[in-house]
């Protein structure tokens, strides 16, 4: 019983760092693809999307099956349950990666603002390894490191409003920059949105140490 | 050496009884043969003497015995900590025995065990400290994986091509890769128990691998999953180069080629009498072989270098010389309202081969003008380090792509292949150049984002090498 129950839980997470990996890369891809207005690397992570949703399903049935089978007790019962929730935020990073390509895509060929494209070059490269280091922080159940994860989601938070005020001030100025500027705008809130989901799974991984559900960086959820 | 008392004791008594009766049947014997038959000899007396020679007799029956015990004792005792010591694998002495001795063969046997499990064991570690190091060093990235998706080893090439440290054993794989789709092939591997093979572009550090992912079965239910990734970015990029620079020069060839070819034909065919056709296409037909001329210049130039490194250095003062350079280009800075700014200090005097500079400088203005937008900026910068010097020359046009970074030195490479040929050019303006600064013993460097700007920055050393060049540009 016990090691089937163990097997089950080894594949549930073999599956999980599979979707890590799919998600981690989509990311990577995104902000690549929108600094060097790639629209094909675009498209190739819209289209891989499907496999991340389609690794979230099939993770849920595998935690509902798990559970309704073996009825796991304490930290085993954490360990599904985090594999159950965490996968779900991760998801939604994918998610968000999408909304990135899409912006990618529509925003080709119209004018561009430099300094802009430089600040947003710069939170794509550091929400994405944010998304690497919680991973890792997950796989090695490392309490600190989230904490620290969760700490750094506030540069993503100044970042955005930094943005968010120097493309108002450009598009005041020309109205020929405002398709750019809104898109800018949406993508950075996009980046930090994934910040955010980063910060859940941090509080996944106190979960899983610790037994608490606790809300890391509850304050940065107000000024969206 | 502990023998247990109970045991000699024991002995002894036997002994002595033995003893005992045997002197007593001897003593019988001979009384009879002396008396005829009377027994009055037999005594008290007669019975405590029998019984003390009978004790003495055992007890010097049981000491030697003990001797005797003892030795082959000790023997065996010290064959058999010969014997641990191999089994534990640490060092000893021989055991040298007499060959009269009755152990003396088995003591040969296990020296000669021992010999051959030192020059085993010596071999085997050569051997494995010799697989070790040759997977650490191979270039191809190798991870070795137990039946438990743990890692058993990994190398360096490995780490290098992941762009990630993956030599952590004993680790789930899973917890440490984060290549999805190599991954997804070491997964099919534990599933299906075949061998697999793919292509595999790694993201973060930008590489093209063929992967194989080989199952090995060790015995029955053992098995090892062997992750073999062979480095092919460099091949994919010469197969790729190959086939761009084949296709560009036929295309920058074949286009004024084209025109020459289809205007002379209709000149041919009659409109030759018409005056102003004539002239008009006369002069399309002078335009595209100057085109083409420019074309075959650039290529010469390019074989010219690798023909003849061979510098001729004046002493120059770079503001002036930038200055100077400039001038020709007034009529596209003007055309398209670039602001030109120059921040180089007076007063920087250099050694440098002058036309080469030239060259180099030309080519990165006329870029940086050429794909800038309208009323775009350009820098020029420069000035004395402690043992180099420099020129940079920044826009905040066009940008190029991370990827292309490396990839705009080639010959024929073009950004964006649309827009670059309305702007004309020959796609070799930057392998020139590098190939002139390399001649120059200095580097190139780009910085750039699209959207954004590029920099291009050239860098020579104050003192040139005085060796000849040729090495340093091959």
């Amino acid at each position: 019983m016990r090691k089937t129950f163990n097997n089950e839980l080894s594949k549930m997470h073999v599956r999980f760092a599979e979707m890590g990996m799919m998600v981690h890369e989509a990311i990577f891809r995104a902000v690549k693809a929108f600094v060097d207005h790639d629209k094909a690397l675009a498209h190739n992570v819209i289209v891989r999307d499907q496999a991340i949703n389609e690794c979230e399903n099939e993770l849920e049935k595998m935690t509902l099956e798990v559970i309704a089978l073996y009825q796991p007790v304490t930290a085993d019962l954490r360990d599904v349950i985090t594999i159950l929730k965490a996968s779900s935020d991760i998801e939604r990073i994918g998610d968000h990666a999408v909304s990135m390509c899409n912006a990618t895509i529509r925003m080709k060929g119209s004018q561009r603002i430099a300094e802009i494209e430089v600040e947003i070059a710069k939170m794509g490269d550091y929400t994405c390894s944010m998304v690497e280091h919680v991973l890792d922080a997950y796989v090695n159940r490392n309490l600190e490191r989230a904490y620290q994860i969760a700490k750094d989601d506030r540069f993503l938070d100044a970042e955005l409003r930094k943005i968010r005020q120097r493309c108002m001030t450009v598009m005041q100025a020309a109205p020929a920059s405002v398709f750019s500027g809104s898109y800018y705008i949406s993508v950075a809130t996009y980046l930090e949105r994934i910040g955010d989901y980063v910060t859940n799974v941090c509080e996944w991984i106190v979960f899983l140490q610790l037994g608490e559900i606790v809300e890391l960086n509850p304050s940065s959820k107000n000024n969206l | 050496m502990k023998v247990k008392r109970i045991r000699i004791i024991r002995t002894f008594f036997s002994d002595a009884i033995i003893i005992f009766i045997f002197l007593t049947v001897i003593f019988l014997l001979v009384i009879r043969q002396v008396r005829n038959g009377s027994v009055s000899a037999w005594g008290v007396e007669t019975f405590l003497l029998l019984s003390v020679t009978a004790i003495i007799l055992a007890a010097v029956d049981i000491f030697g015995r003990y001797l005797r015990f003892r030795k082959r004792k000790q023997n065996l005792e010290a064959l058999n900590s010969r014997l641990s010591n191999i089994i534990e694998g640490t060092k000893g002495k021989h055991v040298l025995l007499e060959p009269s001795d009755p152990y003396y063969e088995l003591s040969q046997s296990i020296n000669a065990v021992q010999s051959m499990k030192d020059m085993i064991s010596k071999s085997f570690v050569t051997q494995q400290r010799g697989y070790f190091s040759l997977i650490e060093y191979l270039t191809i990235g190798v991870m070795v994986l137990d039946q438990d998706r743990k890692i058993y080893l990994s190398n360096h090439a490995m780490s290098d091509l992941i762009g990630r440290e993956m030599n952590l054993k004993k680790q789930l794989y899973v917890n440490v890769l984060r290549t999805y789709e190599l991954s997804q092939l070491i997964e099919r591997v534990y599933q299906d128990r075949q061998d697999q093979h793919a292509e595999i572009k790694l993201d973060f550090s930008d590489k093209v691998v063929d992967a194989h992912v080989v199952y090995v079965p060790v015995s029955e239910h053992h098995f090892l999953v062997m992750a073999l990734l062979y480095d092919i970015t460099e091949l994919k990029e010469i197969e790729r180069m190959q086939m761009d620079f084949v296709g560009n020069v036929s295309h920058e060839l074949k286009t004024p080629i084209t025109a020459i070819t289809g205007f002379s034909e209709t000149l041919l065919q009659g409109a030759l009498k018409d005056p102003k056709a004539l002239k008009e296409f006369l002069n399309i037909i002078h335009q595209e072989s100057l085109k083409l001329t420019e074309l075959v210049e650039d290529i010469l130039s390019l074989a010219r270098i690798d023909a003849s490194p061979e510098l001729k250095l004046d002493e120059i003062d770079i503001r002036k010389f930038i200055i100077n350079l400039l001038r020709p280009f007034r009529p596209e800075i003007s055309k398209k309202d670039i602001h030109v700014e120059i921040q180089i200090p007076n007063g920087c005097t250099v050694q440098v081969d002058q036309n080469k500079l030239r060259h180099v400088i030309n080519n990165l203005v006329q870029n940086a003008i050429k794909y800038n937008n309208y009323k775009g900026n350009v820098w020029l910068k420069g000035t004395i380090k402690k043992d180099s010097w420099f020129i940079s020359v920044n826009d905040n046009g066009y940008g190029i792509p991370k990827d292309e970074k490396e990839r705009i030195f080639e010959r024929f490479y073009r950004v964006d292949t649309s827009r670059s040929r309305q702007n004309g050019g020959t796609g070799l303006g930057l392998s020139v150049v590098k190939e002139y600064v390399e001649a120059m013993s200095g580097k190139i460097t780009v910085d750039s984002q699209v959207g954004v700007g590029s920099t291009f920055t050239v860098i020579f050393p104050l003192e040139l090498p005085t060796a000849p060049l040729n090495e340093s540009t091959k």
